[in-house]
């Protein structure tokens, strides 16, 4: 039992980071109306960053996350009024190749500057003990400062003028136009968002995991599970199935194996467009 | 580019030399004594090789693991360690200079087997030696069985070449897959580990190195409390870390690559896993390892096939000479390319004589010896696997602490920390520390 308790907050730990890399995206989606496949390597350069930052300047990569999302913002609101903002009324698939051809470029650079060697960020590792339990320091911190960052994300959607517009453009972009939003803007700045949370997760990322420039592809089709499960565009929904993906994760491996559970991802997204396509949380 | 003053042997150099036609090696401060050398043939080795193309690194390492054997032949008669003691008769093999021809295979098996066939029958070479990799390897292996001229490789141990292929021309140097990780199991048995746990890559090499291991372990009476693959985009090594760790196992072994290596340290230290010994298969061994676990990386296992500091007959020898030549440390390339020259120097001056292929041919299948690289054995002929290399063993390192310990020459502190080489016996620098005493201790 002890185990299995273990196992579950280990599962929620692991779904705090993928629920946050999910919520860049199903914003991104739901109000951009871009499907961004490069959501992925902006976690890589998140994770990036925080590398550098350790091991250039001895920057303590926690405090990387702040330095990320401004950095990631700004950079999503200049990719997005440079050269997204123009596919907003394309069809689907334009945004798709543009975004792909983004993912390629940027690993490809990614691998030209930083070369593919493996690297790590030696800080917070090792664990310690909770009531017979174990958890891994890294993963800990990292579960309350993704929690952190997704509550202040959905008060700021929820309280703030901005947040309102962003969801005003979300629910019908036509109407939220007549009111006097400048959907424009919304969307730019839901874009920066979406990046920024991307970065966030990334410089979260370089705490646990190994750093490389293709690192970004398993957690963008983990993204694209959450979405599905979540419901396009909604955000409480890509945090309850950022959770459930990491606990359905970390169960299937402890109890069955680590291969069954790399194929979660996938099921879910098979599972869900058949028998719910709005996603599990869409009303 | 050539820089001023460095002996430097740059690609383009390399090609103009060999492919217009051949390499005459250890000319230099030797005119006088090689007069009378080279009134005899020389005997000339063939070699098509990657050096252009995915291969052109570790193809031209080994070229010049070749190229270096060549040069000290050709300038004393004899090279370092165990093949010494058979004399040094003054320059020359046989009396006769060694020249190479080497060819470009561009890293491409089809453009191998030309270049072979181009070899032999143009160029009339006395002997074959490997290119790069088990696939080119495995390419050209039917050529010396239809041309009856016998190929050493240095540089391929892909169990599809031997097993079962009956080679009777086709000798390999490397060890095989299944001898990875070995020494743990030995030390474990030795010091009374009676579980293991194996979590690895769900990739062919590491399945390939893996798999035996479960049955050796199983066979020395251990019990295998795990036996998993994970898929290969794994990131997250913690899951798989913790399943290995629920069952308390004494050894975890396994891995793939240097990410997974780094992934499972990491994700070991994250649920406190402390069995008495970790070992993984691609990672440790190599200096990134190391910088990117710092202190963690101390007591980790791993597998080398050779080391500069390894204390094989003539190696330090052979890592001046290398140094002296190439102006830059030598790899495990250049280590088995020049390797490969002494088996055939042992080997030839053994026959006496390099026109009977087939003494020579029986010769390579039958010597026992040891070079800078290590031992040299192989199934002989009649077996199912003829050819394929049984005799040497895979290094196995573990990181320990440098501090207090007085370094071997070649044998360079990383953060603090050094790499031992705690199995084979007969090798080992130092004995492996079992069991680990815990985290950062």
């Amino acid at each position: 039992m002890t185990n299995f308790i273990e196992i579950l907050i280990r599962g929620l730990m692991l779904g705090s980071v993928y629920a946050l890399v999910g919520m860049g995206l199903t914003l991104v989606w739901g109000v951009v109306g871009i499907v961004n496949i490069a959501h992925g390597e902006f976690v890589m350069l998140g994770a990036y960053l925080a590398f550098w930052a350790f091991s250039l300047i001895h920057f303590n990569p926690l405090l990387s996350v702040a330095l990320a999302i401004p950095i990631f913002f700004f950079a999503g609101m200049t990719i997005h009024k440079r050269i997204t903002e123009r596919l907003t009324k394309a069809p689907e698939l334009s945004a798709l190749i543009l975004t792909f051809g983004m993912s390629i470029l940027i690993w490809n650079l990614a691998q030209f500057f930083w070369t593919n060697t493996y690297r790590s960020v030696p800080y917070l590792t090792g664990s310690f003990p909770f009531f017979g339990l174990v958890f891994a320091k890294s993963k800990t911190v990292s579960f309350f400062l993704a929690l952190g960052i997704t509550a202040a994300l959905f008060a700021f959607l929820k309280y703030s003028r901005l947040g309102k517009g962003i969801r005003a453009t979300s629910q019908n972009s036509e109407v939220a136009l007549v009111c006097g939003i400048n959907t424009m803007r919304m969307r730019a700045v839901t874009f920066g968002m979406g990046i920024a949370l991307a970065g966030a997760a990334g410089t979260i990322v370089s705490l646990q995991w190994v750093i490389f420039p293709q690192m970004g592809a398993s957690y963008v089709s983990k993204a694209f599970a959450i979405v599905v499960l979540g419901g396009l565009g909604n955000i409480q929904g890509a945090l309850a199935g950022g959770l459930i993906i990491g606990v359905l994760e970390s169960l299937t491996t402890q109890y069955w194996s680590a291969k069954m559970a790399q194929i979660i991802p996938s099921m879910t997204i098979l599972l869900i467009l058949l028998l719910k396509p709005t996603g599990l949380f869409k009303k | 580019m050539k820089k001023e003053g460095k002996k430097e042997w740059s690609r383009r150099d390399f090609l103009k030399k060999t492919v217009i036609g051949t390499a005459v090696l250890g000319m230099g401060g030797l005119a006088g004594k090689t007069v009378f050398a080279q009134s005899k043939a020389p005997i000339k080795i063939g070699v098509a090789i990657s050096l252009t193309g995915a291969w052109a690194r570790e193809g031209e390492l080994e070229v010049g693991g070749y190229k270096l054997w060549g040069k000290i032949i050709n300038g004393k008669g004899c090279t370092f360690g165990e093949v010494e003691k058979l004399g040094c008769p003054g320059p020359g093999l046989l009396g006769r200079q060694v020249e190479f021809v080497v060819y470009d295979d561009k890293s491409d098996p089809s453009e191998a087997i030309k270049l072979i066939r181009k070899l032999v029958v143009s160029d009339k070479v006395d002997l074959i030696v490997g290119p790069y990799g088990s696939a080119v390897s495995n390419a050209i292996a039917p050529l010396a069985e239809d041309y009856k001229i016998p190929i050493i490789t240095p540089l391929a141990n892909a169990p599809v070449i031997w097993e079962g292929k009956k080679r009777e021309w086709f000798v390999g140097v490397l060890p095989p897959a299944w001898k990875n990780l070995y020494g743990c199991l030995m030390i474990g048995k030795e010091k009374g580990a009676r579980t293991v746990a194996f979590i690895y890559s769900d990739t062919a090499f590491p399945i390939g190195a893996t798999k035996p291991l479960v049955a050796k372990a199983k066979e020395m009476g251990m019990q295998v409390v795990l036996d998993e693959a994970y898929p290969k985009e794994t990131a997250d090594w913690e899951p798989i870390m913790s399943k290995a760790w629920s069952q308390k196992p004494d050894l975890i072994l396994g891995g793939g690559y240097l990410p997974d290596s780094i992934g499972l340290v990491k994700a070991a230290k994250a649920v406190n896993a402390t069995p008495k010994m970790l070992g993984f298969l691609v990672g440790p061994a190599i200096a990134d390892f190391t910088k990117s676990l710092k202190g963690d990386a101390n007591y980790v296992t791993g597998e080398t096939f050779w080391e500069p500091f390894v204390k094989t007959p003539g190696n330090l020898d052979f890592y001046k000479a290398y140094l002296q030549e190439y102006k830059g440390e030598p790899s495990y390339h250049a280590a088995a390319g020049f390797a490969a020259g002494q088996i055939l120097e042992r080997a030839i001056k053994e026959v006496g004589n390099i026109e009977d292929k087939k003494a020579l041919r029986d010769k390579l299948y039958s010597i026992k010896t040891i070079t800078i690289f290590g031992e040299y054995e192989v199934n002989p002929l009649g077996h199912p696997d003829s050819g394929w290399q049984i005799g040497k063993a895979t290094n196995l390192i573990q990181w320990q602490k440098a501090e207090g310990k007085r370094l071997l020459p070649n044998q360079v502190a990383i953060e603090g920390m050094v790499k031992q080489i705690v199995y084979p016996a007969g090798v080992k620098t130092t004995d492996a520390i079992f069991p680990f005493p815990g985290w950062g201790k």
